[in-house]
C-alpha cells in the first residue's frame, strides 16, 4: 500500500511547485529591476520570458537536477508576471513625478495595491479569452512559440537545438553590433533616392524577422496597413500638396497615421468582440458546464466565477482609487471612471492580445493613453492637479492590467505547446503579479530620489511622452475626429469576418514603418519557405532558427539592461 | 461573383475613407460617411455570398468528409502510440500524430463556414484539449514521467474521439 503510494508520488509530474514559484520570483525580480531601470533610460521595455526560461533551465535542471518542462514553464510564467508590472508601471507612474508632483501628493500604498489589483483583474478577464484566442482562433503568439522552443529543447533533438543556438548566436551578434554602434536603422530609401515620405528605412533587427516568420500569413494584413500609409496615402497626399507642413516621416506617423491607427485598433476590437460574442459566450458556457461535469479536462480551467470576481474587483478598485486620489472627486464621477475603466481594461486586453497573438507587437502605450485620456476627460472639472493624479493612478492600474493580460496570453500559448494545465499557469500568474508592483514602485521612488525622473541622468522617455500627452489633452484637446474616423474604418474591416483584420491594419497604421518593412522580410521568407521548401521544412528548420533569432536579440537586450544597472552602481 | 465585388467595394471604401481621414485637420464627414457606406454594402454582398463561393475565395479545397478522415486517422494514430512503450512517444507523436492534428486545425475556417460559429466552438473546444494533452504526453515522455505520458495520451485520445463524434453527428 505504502509502496504504491510512494510510486504514485514519485511519478507525479512536477508542475506548479514551490520551487518553480520561488525560482520564478528570483528571476522575475532580477528582470523587473534590470528591465525597469533600462526602460527609464532607453524608453522601451523588453519581454523577459525567453531569459526566464533559459535561466530556469540552468537553475531547475542544472543546479537542482529537476526534470520537468512544465515546471520550467511555471517558472517563466511567474518570472514574466513579476516583470509584467515593470512594462505597465514604467510607462505610467513616472509621469506623475515628471509633471512636478512628489510621493506626498498621492498615496504610494494605494498605487501599489491598485497595480496589484489591476494585474489580478487583467488575468481574470483573460480566462474566457484563452479559449477563444488559443483554442479556437489559434493565434500564433510568436514570442510564446519561441519560449516553447526553448522549453522543449531537451527532447527536440540535437539538430533543432543547433538551429536554435545558431539563430540565437547570429541574432545576438547583430544586435550587439547595433547597440554598440547605435546604428539601429538602414535608410535604404535615402540611399537610392526615394522621396522622404515613402519612409523606406529598415529597422535592423533579426528578432523582428523571426517574429514575422513565426506569425506567418497571420501578419500579412499588418504589413498591408503600413504600406497603405506610406506607399499609397503619403504619395497621394504629396501630389495634392497636403504634406507642405510636415517635414519628416516621424511627423507623418505622429500627426496623420497614428491617431487613425489608434481609432482602428479600438473600432476593430469592438467589432471583433461583437462578432466573436457567440464564441465567447459559448466558451463561458462550456467552461461552466464542464465545471459541473467533474471531468478531468474541466479541472484544467479556473472556475469561470473568477471572471465575475474580476469584473466586480476591477470596478471596486478603480472606484476606490479615483475617490481617494482626488479630494474633490464626487461619487458619481468616480463611478463613471470605474465603469469606463473596467470596460476599457477588457477592450484593451482584447486589442493587445490580438495584436501580440498575430504579430508579437503590443500597442500598450496607445491603449494606456486612451485609458488615461478617458480618465482625464471625466475628471477635467476637478482642477489640473487632482485630475492628473487621479488619471495616472487609475491609468497605472489599467496599464498593469493590460500588460498582465497580454503576458499571460503569451505564456498560455507556450503552455498549450508544452501541454501545461491552464489553471496552474493562471494561478502562477496571480502569484507573480503580486510581487511586481512592490518591486517596481520601490525602484521608481529610489531612483527618483537619487537622480530625479525626467533629468538627463534618468530621462524616462515613456513617462515624458505620457506627461506631455496629458498636458496636451488638458491644453489642446485630442484628435477626436481622427480617432472616430479610424474606429469606423477598423470596425468596417473587422466586419468582413477576416479574423482581426481591423486590428491588424490599424497596427500597421500605428507602428513606425521601419518595423513594418523589416517584418515584411520575415513574412515573405515564411510564405516562400512554405511554398518552395514545404511546411515540414518551415516547421523543423525555419521555426527553430526564427525562435533562436528572437531569443538571441532578447538576451542581448536584457544583457544591455543589466549592463546599465551595473554601470550606474 | 458577389464575394469579389464585395471585396472590391470594401477595398475602395477602406482606401478612400483612410485618405479622407488623413487629408486635412478638419475631417469632411460627408465624404467619409459615403465611402464607409460603400464598404457596408460590400460587406452585405460578401455575407450574402454562397458557402461555395466563400470557400473558393478562401482557397479551401477540403470537404468535411476529408476532415473527418484526417481526424479518424489522428485518432487511430493516438491509439497506436498509446499501445507502445512510452519511451517512444516523443518521436511517434512528433512524426505521426502532430502533423495530422495541424492539418485538421489548418482547415478550421471550413468548419466555421459549413457548420456555423457555435458548432465550431464546441468542436474546437474538444479538439484543442486533445492536442494540448498530446503535447503534454510528449513533454512527460521526454522528461521520463512515463505514467503521466500514458495518462495524458489517454486523455488526448478521448478528447479527439469526442471531436470526431461531434463532427459525425452534424450530417
Amino acid at each position: 500500500m505504502n509502496t504504491a503510494k510512494i510510486n504514485n508520488n514519485l511519478e507525479k509530474y512536477p508542475e506548479l511547485t514551490v520551487t518553480a514559484v520561488l525560482v520564478g520570483y528570483l528571476i522575475g525580480a532580477l528582470l523587473a529591476v534590470s528591465i525597469g531601470y533600462a526602460s527609464l533610460i532607453l524608453g522601451f521595455s523588453i519581454e523577459g520570458s525567453e531569459l526566464a526560461a533559459i535561466l530556469g533551465f540552468g537553475i531547475l535542471r542544472g543546479l537542482l537536477g529537476r526534470k520537468s518542462i512544465i515546471e520550467n514553464n511555471i517558472n517563466q510564467t511567474v518570472a514574466s508576471a513579476v516583470n509584467g508590472a515593470s512594462a505597465g508601471m514604467m510607462f505610467s507612474v513616472p509621469a506623475i513625478f515628471i509633471l512636478g508632483f512628489s510621493e506626498k501628493d498621492f498615496s504610494l500604498p494605494i498605487m501599489v495595491l491598485g497595480c496589484i489589483a489591476g494585474g489580478i483583474m487583467g488575468i481574470a478577464f483573460i480566462i474566457p479569452l484563452r479559449k477563444q484566442m488559443i483554442d479556437f482562433e489559434r493565434l500564433a503568439f510568436p514570442g510564446g512559440i519561441a519560449v516553447a522552443t526553448i522549453l522543449k529543447s531537451p527532447g527536440a533533438g540535437i539538430k533543432k537545438a543547433y538551429l536554435l543556438l545558431g539563430g540565437a548566436l547570429v541574432s545576438a551578434l547583430v544586435h550587439a553590433i547595433v547597440l554598440y554602434n547605435g546604428y539601429t536603422n538602414f535608410p535604404l530609401g535615402e540611399k537610392i533616392g526615394l522621396p522622404w515620405y515613402m519612409n523606406v528605412t529598415f529597422y535592423i533587427s533579426l528578432l523582428t524577422i523571426g517574429v514575422a516568420f513565426l506569425a506567418g500569413k497571420g501578419g500579412f494584413f499588418f504589413i498591408i496597413g503600413g504600406y497603405t500609409c506610406y506607399f499609397i496615402l503619403a504619395p497621394i497626399l504629396n501630389l495634392r500638396g497636403k504634406l507642405a507642413n510636415l517635414s519628416s516621416a516621424s511627423d507623418l506617423q505622429h500627426h496623420l497615421f497614428r491617431p487613425i491607427g489608434i481609432g482602428m485598433l479600438i473600432g476593430g476590437a469592438l467589432m471583433g468582440i461583437v462578432l466573436a460574442l457567440p464564441l465567447i459566450i459559448g466558451a463561458i458556457r462550456s467552461m461552466y458546464q464542464a465545471s459541473k461535469s467533474g471531468k478531468r479536462v474541466a479541472q484544467d480551467e479556473l472556475p469561470i466565477g473568477f471572471l465575475g470576481v474580476g469584473i466586480i474587483g476591477a470596478f471596486v478598485v478603480l472606484l476606490y482609487m479615483s475617490l481617494y486620489s482626488a479630494q474633490n472627486m464626487t461619487l458619481g464621477r468616480g463611478v463613471l471612471v470605474a465603469i469606463l475603466g473596467t470596460i476599457w481594461i477588457w477592450v484593451a486586453g482584447v486589442i493587445l492580445s490580438e495584436c501580440i497573438g498575430r504579430t508579437n507587437w503590443s500597442p500598450l502605450s496607445g491603449m494606456t493613453l486612451i485609458g488615461v485620456t478617458l480618465a482625464v476627460m471625466l475628471t477635467s472639472g476637478l482642477g489640473n492637479k487632482e485630475s492628473i493624479i487621479a488619471s495616472i493612478m487609475v491609468g497605472a492600474a489599467m496599464c498593469v492590467a493590460m500588460s498582465q493580460a497580454t503576458d499571460l496570453m503569451l505564456d498560455l500559448k507556450t503552455g498549450y505547446l508544452v501541454g501545461a494545465i491552464p489553471r496552474k499557469q493562471q494561478i502562477a500568474q496571480f502569484l507573480g503579479s503580486a510581487l511586481g508592483p512592490i518591486i517596481v514602485i520601490t525602484l521608481i521612488v529610489v531612483l527618483h530620489k537619487a537622480y530625479t525622473l525626467g533629468s538627463p541622468r534618468l530621462p524616462a522617455p515613456q513617462g515624458q511622452a505620457l506627461a506631455s500627452m496629458i498636458e496636451g489633452i488638458l491644453n489642446e484637446g485630442i484628435p477626436k475626429d481622427k480617432y472616430i474616423a479610424g474606429a469606423g474604418i477598423g470596425a468596417l474591416l473587422s466586419a468582413t469576418g477576416i479574423g482581426g483584420l481591423g486590428i491588424l491594419v490599424g497596427l500597421g497604421f500605428y507602428l513606425p514603418f521601419n518595423i513594418v518593412l523589416t517584418y515584411t522580410i520575415g513574412t515573405v521568407l515564411r510564405i516562400w519557405s512554405d511554398k518552395k521548401m514545404g511546411k515540414n521544412w518551415s516547421d523543423n528548420v525555419g521555426v527553430p532558427i526564427a525562435a533562436g533569432a528572437i531569443v538571441g536579440e532578447a538576451l542581448i537586450g536584457v544583457g544591455f539592461a543589466i549592463y546599465h544597472v551595473i554601470k550606474a552602481l | 461573383m458577389k464575394t469579389k465585388i464585395g471585396i472590391i467595394m470594401v477595398t475602395i471604401s477602406f482606401l478612400g475613407s483612410s485618405y479622407v481621414a488623413v487629408e486635412s485637420e478638419k475631417l469632411e464627414w460627408g465624404k467619409w460617411i459615403t465611402l464607409i457606406t460603400v464598404g457596408i454594402i460590400g460587406i452585405y454582398l460578401i455575407k450574402r455570398s454562397s458557402k461555395e463561393e466563400i470557400l473558393k475565395v478562401l482557397e479551401e479545397d477540403f470537404s468535411l468528409e476529408d476532415l473527418k478522415k484526417v481526424l479518424k486517422k489522428a485518432t487511430k494514430e493516438a491509439e497506436n502510440i498509446h499501445s507502445v512503450d512510452p519511451k517512444n512517444y516523443p518521436k511517434l507523436i512528433e512524426e505521426n500524430l502532430s502533423p495530422l492534428l495541424s492539418e485538421f486545425a489548418s482547415h478550421r475556417e471550413l468548419i466555421k463556414a459549413e457548420l456555423g460559429i457555435k458548432k465550431f466552438g464546441e468542436i474546437f473546444s474538444h479538439f484543442a484539449a486533445g492536442e494540448r494533452y498530446a503535447n503534454r504526453a510528449w513533454s512527460a515522455a521526454v522528461d521520463e514521467y512515463y505514467e503521466e505520458a500514458k495518462r495524458a495520451l489517454q486523455l488526448s485520445l478521448s478528447e479527439l474521439k469526442e471531436t470526431l463524434t461531434l463532427l459525425e453527428t452534424v450530417n
